[in-house]
């Protein structure tokens, strides 16, 4: 079995295009724990997850010769992946109802917490506790915006993959993913307060 | 520059794809607001720390191996096929 890092997504694709079930496997073992983290986080469901992965590896497979430029076989892994995990959520939580509700109420509140707390040190921002808060944080975000961080912030997916994957315009993506990060800045600025005080260190507000 | 409007492009000044007429605007901006500031450095570790929250979990190795005897059978039947 080739574990060899060093081969191209393209050229274990050219292989597998011509029947070579090593170089499928290579690429299971390249991506089955992305595409299934990835088809996680969007779905929160580790069995659906799991039916997800295979269902997306098959489609691969059985569409592989679509596939023009063999180096975008990541990109369009990841595609197709969303758009299952997707299709999957829109099933089970009715999301295309939220996705018309995108207002987002006192935005401009946001912008009054001034505590840097950009200044702590790392063992408290990538605490246990922190991440668990940032993670709430997301989750409760409304669906448009949390699928977009997700895809994004979170997964690091291209924001041009994101806007094809959910059929929206570019600039919508990025204005979801801003008013996301937002509200996500403002849960753990509500959080990271309390160290204001503890810590003069901290740059402080004049305002 | 507004404040809200320095705001409104914390996105395309962290991507780089801003105008340098725009990003030094930005800069300025950010030098002498202190508001602004506080909000850029904590925006941009939001981003930040959401990246580590990629809880990665692992497969087992009898889900991958079931995974690529699927697999496996899919792409022999296909070749047949061709
Ligand atoms: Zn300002």
């Amino acid at each position: 079995m080739s574990k060899d890092k060093t081969i191209t997504d393209a050229s274990l694709v050219e292989r597998v295009k011509q029947g070579d079930t090593q170089a499928m496997e290579a690429i299971v073992e390249r991506y089955s724990n992305k595409v299934y983290n990835l088809a996680y986080h969007l779905t929160r469901d580790p069995t659906a997850s799991e039916e997800i992965m295979q269902d997306v590896f098959l489609t691969v497979l059985s569409k592989i010769h679509t596939l023009n430029n063999n180096a975008y076989f990541s990109t369009w892994l990841y595609r197709v992946t969303t758009n299952a995990a997707y299709a999957h959520m829109r099933d089970s939580r009715k999301v295309k109802k939220n996705l018309e509700d995108l207002r987002v109420k006192d935005l401009e509140k946001d912008t009054s917490q001034i505590y840097d707390w950009s200044s702590l040190p790392e063992d408290i921002l990538l605490s246990d506790e922190s991440k668990q808060i940032l993670k709430d944080a997301i989750d409760s975000l409304p669906e448009p915006m949390r699928i977009v961080v997700l895809m994004k912030d979170v997964e690091g997916l291209k924001n041009e993959d994101i806007a094809k994957t959910l059929g929206l315009s570019l600039p919508a993506v990025k204005s979801r993913l801003h008013r996301a990060r937002l509200l996500l800045r403002e849960s753990l600025s509500n959080y990271f307060k309390k160290y204001a005080t503890a810590r003069p260190g901290g740059e402080q507000s004049e305002m | 520059m507004r404040c809200s409007q320095c705001i409104e492009l914390f996105d395309d000044y962290i991507d780089g794809v801003l105008t340098r007429d725009t990003m030094e605007k930005i800069q300025a901006h950010l030098r002498e607001c202190k508001h602004c500031r506080v909000i850029f450095h904590t925006y941009s570790l939001t981003i930040r720390l959401s990246k580590s929250c990629e809880t990665f979990n692992t497969l087992s190795k009898e889900r991958i191996k079931k995974l690529k005897q699927t697999l496996t059978r899919s792409l022999r039947m296909e070749n047949k096929e061709m």
